[in-house]
């Protein structure tokens, strides 16, 4: 039997490995020489003030924003510069910052959109179904137009559709931004649930969230950005979250 | 009254028709933000090239139909993958529309170069009796007409609404980006729909030149041209709407042609829809468009 040569560098113990990216719109280079990693079945959360550069990490990932310089190794293959619509059928699912839902379709279609690099259509439907029965709030809006959905609802269906895509790796932004408090603790009731099951099946997840106290509440490890740049990196409690926050103002 | 019954139906026969073109203009427009003006070109061809292999081979009038009607899903998509991408990948539109319109004039000058300037006949597919109906004349090619179009849009509808591929093209239609974002193939998505568009598109061209009898090198502007209008009056974003705007074209066109006068029909229908538009600038059943800052 033939065995194929392990490549034995730091980046077979993560599901993601980002080793001094830099990531630009265009001429505007956003993140420098940015090296971080994620495990399976871990829950990295970013933090970090407006306009660090947290979306245009996640962004630089799944190929809508470009990798100038550095490497992304996702499950050892080579992620730099992939087209976005192809991150879905490697088993990344993305959730944007806005949610990024089809204006004019139904809850239901919007969470069976997740599923559709998946070829078992049977599983996709009945995940549709389960998120449904699971969550009340995806329930009421089933039949009803993202267009005409509150922020939560939204929010609530852009996981699920998320979660609908099986992925292996999770990617959440700023979930709880433009909502009111007592949708947030929704939110990150709903959140906290469904990567309870996906870490149990070995899945990672990115959380970006400017909420530090809700990030800490899930994640397992915290990397702080401000200014395009990493300024803390550790495990949860490492740091209190008011140190945190201080480092934001540095 | 029964004039107008009879003017009625004639019109929502051939707004039918219209419909389906509208459905295939706005199919391509709602997915890729294009002006598709080479549309009713792409059909052109093809009708040609059923009378020329009937006339000019003996072939059976329904074997050339099937040729063309594959024609003109290989011939959209051949227009979209070498000429239109090369715009649309770099969302420069406006080269786009101008290409498409040189398109529209190479397809139409393939066509005449070929067969000629000269209008030719159109093989008839189903005869026609007309049946007189508590005095209302009914033709029954334009009944065959309606019910062919019906058929097609029922299957269109499900197609979208049922298959993996149908409910792709919606959403991609809706947002290519978040499209892209949850790994629907798009450029493979619109190849497909520039495909299935210049299937539908073909059938009502097909049924026309049927109920005419005719070709000339002119239908194809005139086929793009309805289609663009039907669309608009019924709403750019809406699959129905394009229904409801070939259908209300077809009545309003009928009805000019019965109560004012053949010659200017035409230039009334558009004036109306021109109205139309004015009043309700998304169209009938038209919706916001989707704006990501």
């Amino acid at each position: 039997m033939w065995v194929r040569a392990m490549t034995t560098d730091v980046s077979t113990a993560s599901l993601l490995h980002l080793d001094a990216v830099s990531v630009a719109y265009g001429e505007t280079v956003v993140l420098r020489d940015l090296t971080l990693s994620v495990a399976p079945g871990e829950v990295l959360a970013v933090v970090g003030p407006n306009g660090a550069g947290k979306t245009t990490l996640l962004n630089g990932i799944v190929g809508l924003a470009s990798v100038v310089a550095g490497s992304v190794t996702y499950d050892s293959r080579n992620l730099r510069n992939m087209r976005p619509e192809r991150a879905g059928g490697m088993g990344i699912a993305y959730v944007p910052q806005g949610r990024w839902l089809f204006p004019y379709a139904s809850g239901t279609m919007n969470l069976w959109s997740g599923g559709y690099p998946r070829r078992d259509r049977r599983a996709v439907d009945r995940d549709v179904k389960g998120f449904l029965s699971r969550w009340p709030v995806a329930q009421r809006v089933s039949r009803r137009n993202a267009n005409v959905m509150s922020g939560g609802e939204q929010q609530v269906v852009a996981i699920g559709r998320g979660l609908v895509a099986e992925p292996r790796l999770l990617l959440i932004d700023e979930p709880s931004l433009g909502l009111a408090p007592v949708l947030v603790e929704e939110v990150f009731r709903v959140l906290t649930e469904i990567s309870g099951g996906l870490l149990e099946k070995n899945a990672a997840i990115i959380l970006v969230e400017q909420n530090v106290n809700m990030a800490l509440e899930i994640a397992d490890h915290v990397c702080v950005l401000a200014a395009g740049e990493i300024v803390h990196d550790g495990r949860r409690g490492e740091l209190p979250a008011s140190q945190i926050g201080d480092l934001y103002l540095h | 009254m029964r004039f107008f019954i009879q003017l009625l139906i004639e019109g929502i026969e051939e707004g039918s028709v219209y419909a389906l073109w509208a459905l295939g203009y706005a199919v391509v427009y709602q997915v890729l933000g294009l002006m598709n003006f080479a549309f009713g070109d792409t059909l052109l061809l093809c009708l040609y090239l059923v009378t020329g292999l009937e006339v000019g081979f003996h072939m059976s009038p329904w074997i050339a139909l099937a040729l063309a009607l594959v024609l003109a899903a290989v011939t959209s998509m051949f227009v979209e993958r070498q000429i239109y991408s090369r715009f649309t990948n770099r969302q420069q539109l406006e080269a786009g529309f101008i290409a498409a319109l040189a398109c529209a004039y190479i397809l139409r000058n393939i066509a005449t170069a070929v067969w000629g300037q000269a209008p030719l006949a159109f093989p008839s597919f189903f005869g026609n009796s007309v049946y007189t109906i508590a005095g209302i004349k009914i033709a029954s090619d334009g009944l065959i007409m309606l019910g062919i179009a019906i058929g097609v849009m029922a299957l269109f509808g499900l197609y979208l609404r049922m298959t993996k591929l149908g409910r792709g093209i919606v959403l991609a239609g809706q947002d290519r980006q978040s499209a892209a974002v949850v790994g629907i193939p798009v450029r493979g998505i619109i190849t497909v729909v520039f495909g299935v568009c210049g299937v539908v598109g073909f059938i009502g061209a097909a049924l026309f030149a049927n109920l005419f009898g005719g070709l000339n090198s002119t239908l194809g502007f005139y086929i793009t041209f309805q289609a663009f209008i039907a669309a608009t009056v019924g709403g750019a974003g809406s699959l129905a709407g394009s229904v409801v705007g070939g259908l209300l074209l077809g009545v309003i066109e009928s009805l000019a042609v019965g109560y004012v006068s053949g010659n200017f029909a035409q230039a009334l229908a558009w004036a109306a829809m021109a109205v139309l538009v004015l009043l309700r600038p998304r169209g009938i059943l038209g919706r916001a468009q989707v704006e990501r800052v």
